[in-house]
């Protein structure tokens, strides 16, 4: 073996376990943190390492390697641009996220105390949960930038609205501006999602449907308020006249019979079997029937006799789909199951349904007998419960708009109920009109005005 | 020349410990792999549904290979890092994507169906089997979405909220299907099994948004989010 091919294979070797030592065999090994960052994060932060099962710099199925990842993610996330807006109101500032939030934690541990929270924060020291460490890491995050806002004093209160409404449980924070624990995490979430620059593409979707779904659950007066119009139709059906921000709006109908509704996505005309769908946004030009594809009446779309009502609502956070028949059988839509529930004969004729009814600002299903008697459907308990008020045969609809009771009543004017419970003329319109509706308008598209 | 040879041999012997070790660490790879992977116990199921009828088989799973699943969680641990280049790190993901065998689909489907996975991998699966869009990653994202106990009627906590986040994803993935009347189909479908009033919503503002070309969910997302304070 001659010198120059000892050295090639000597090169050879070495060059192939350079190469073998690049191959990705242990994928855990690519998240290391160094000794000394670790040792930072464990004194800035109080952290109790063996709670959490050790000092761990590599392996991430350890839960002290998770909240480490934490933390970097939250020392390292960087954020571009910093106008205010409606989610992003500078709580916290967007560079200083980690020098906060090691000033508002004493010490985190991980404990089981507490089974049913996620993490709890008493004095500065937060204790890590179960439920924590099954969370996706933007849950993780969020779950520490939330208890850390606690330690400033931000409490929780109870629930008048969403999931935890009514529960012995204080949930909820009183408002977005509040700058509570829910708005400081879901700032986060916002900043991520829209500012962040050097997150990864799940991170930042996953942030902003966090911060979406949020949106509205947590907070008594809520940040996406879905804006609500008054849909009229024209005495002579012939149009239909939206009133959205204070400006009206002339719309073309279906040139059929029928009743205008709400839908979750606007409203329809709704004669028992077709519903056909009103564009709120602009006119087309066209007078065809265009059926609803995308509301809840489509539901209907599988069956041939026509229903007395269909209705459909929300109530907390849940949806529901309701029918009645022509032979008073009240039946509700089963979604785990995909289909109509089992039919329950009502105890009355019913002549007319309402989402709303006078005073009462909260919306749901009411129906009304032929004799004027109101009952409230109460979908979760499937119960029908016996309403003092009686329905005015004056009035032909009710509507609840922006917290207001709005009444059409018979001679096609339209009323407010005032503070004194006495029916006044809507100042908004004098116009006659054979219908109305309250419609949810998104503010992502433009009602234009022809 | 004699101390060429010491050399020589020394250096062989490095190499043949190194090798083993290296061979040694694989098979730690190969255990880790099984050790993390989903539950193949029971088939996925399969629900009547609009989409392409993929039946979706345990069969499949066995051909899995192993670089896919090893890539796809060195991917899932970058989720918790931060990415100097997000591009690339789509880039990555779609590469990924292109790999995915049938076998990695019903992987993928399994990751994501069961709520005592990672939340990270879950995401990641989800977003791969977008990035897929074919009809058998169509139809695990569908009876995911339609596998909805994790949803309907359970109380919204942080646990709730993650299924719920998840599945919203997953119905963003089934808009962006490349045939509108697929898509449009399988979140009519959907729309009937979830009560869940947020995801619901989800399903019906992406219906509505492939109906009319109205803006997508995602769309109506950023500009909320950006919306200036009135």
């Amino acid at each position: 073996m001659t010198n120059s091919t000892i050295i090639l294979f000597l090169v050879l070797t070495i060059l192939s376990a350079a190469n073998a030592a690049d191959m990705p065999y242990q994928d855990t090994e690519f998240s290391c943190i160094s000794e000394t960052e670790a040792n930072r994060y464990v004194s800035d932060f109080g952290i109790d390492a063996q709670s959490f099962g050790g000092v761990e710099l590599c392996n991430s199925n350890v839960e002290t390697k998770k909240l480490f990842n934490d933390l970097q993610i939250i020392e390292q996330g960087h954020f571009e641009g910093n106008t205010p807006n409606k989610f992003i109101r500078g709580f916290v500032d967007s560079k200083n996220y980690y020098s906060w939030l090691k000033q508002e934690t004493r010490g985190i541990k991980r404990g089981n105390d507490i089974p049913y929270a996620t993490a709890y924060n008493s004095g500065g020291y937060f204790t890590m949960q179960d439920g924590w460490a099954k969370l996706s890491t933007l849950g993780r995050v969020g779950t520490v930038v939330h208890e850390a806002r606690h330690t400033a004093g931000f409490r929780h209160i109870g629930c008048n609205q969403g999931p935890y409404q009514g529960s012995s449980v204080s949930g909820c924070d009183s408002s977005y501006s509040y700058g509570g624990s829910h708005a400081v995490e879901m700032e986060y979430y916002a900043r991520v999602s829209v500012q962040g620059t050097n997150f990864h593409p799940v991170y930042k979707k996953m942030a902003r449907l966090m911060a979406i779904a949020r949106s509205n659950i947590f907070f008594n007066t809520g940040v996406i308020q879905s804006r609500e119009a008054v849909l009229a139709l024209t005495a002579d059906r012939q149009s239909a006249h939206l009133f959205d921000k204070n400006t009206w709006y002339s719309r073309e109908v279906p040139n059929a019979n029928g009743r205008l509704k709400r839908t979750s996505f606007g409203a329809v005309l709704f004669d028992g079997l077709h519903a056909l769908s009103i564009e709120l946004y602009q006119n087309s030009g066209f007078s065809d029937l265009v059926s609803d594809t995308y509301s809840y009446y489509k539901l209907l779309a599988d069956q041939n006799d026509q229903v007395r009502e269909f209705e459909e609502f929300d109530v907390g956070i849940k949806r529901y789909a309701v029918k009645i028949s022509k032979t008073n059988k009240l039946a509700a839509f089963d979604f785990p199951n995909g289909a109509w529930g089992r039919e329950q004969a009502l105890p009355f004729a019913v002549a007319h349904t309402s989402t709303a009814i006078l005073g009462k600002a909260q919306t749901g299903l009411y129906l009304v007998s032929t004799t004027g008697e109101i009952f409230s459907y109460q979908p979760e308990a499937q119960r029908i419960v016996s309403q003092s008020a009686k329905w005015n045969p004056e009035i032909k609809e009710v509507i609840s708009y922006k917290g207001q009771s709005l009444v059409l009543k018979n001679d096609g004017r339209i009323h407010v109920l005032s503070s004194d419970n006495t029916l006044i003329p809507w100042s908004e319109t004098n116009n006659l009109y054979s219908d109305i509706v309250a419609t949810p308008v998104y503010d992502g598209f433009e009602v234009v005005k022809e | 020349m004699k101390t060429i040879h010491y050399v020589f041999f020394l250096v062989l012997i490095a190499s043949v410990f190194f090798v083993e070790y290296d061979l040694a660490r694989r098979e730690e790879l190969t255990k880790l792999v099984k050790s993390s992977a989903p539950v193949k116990s029971k088939p996925a199921e399969v629900q009547s549904g609009p989409a392409p009828a993929v039946l979706i088989t345990q069969e499949n799973t066995k051909a899995v290979p192993k670089a896919f699943s090893a890539r796809f969680k060195e991917e899932s641990l970058q989720i918790a890092k931060i990415q100097n280049d997000p591009e690339l790190t789509q880039t990555r993901m779609k590469d990924l994507a292109k790999v995915m065998a049938p076998a990695d689909v019903q992987d993928l489907y399994e990751i994501i169906s069961d709520e005592k996975n990672n939340g990270d991998q879950r995401a990641l699966a989800i977003e791969l089997l977008s990035l897929k869009n074919d009809t058998t990653s169509l139809m695990a994202l569908q009876n995911f979405v339609a596998n909805n106990t994790n949803v309907n009627g359970t109380k919204w906590d942080r646990k709730k909220e993650l299924e719920t986040v998840l599945r919203a994803q997953a119905v963003e993935s089934i808009a962006a299907y490349p045939q509108k009347d697929i898509a449009l189909s399988t979140l009519g479908y959907l729309q009937r099994k979830v009560d869940e009033r947020f995801l619901n919503d989800r399903i019906g503002r992406a219906a509505a948004s492939l109906s009319n070309g109205a803006p997508t969910p995602q769309e109506q997302d950023d500009a909320a989010l950006k919306k200036l304070l009135e």
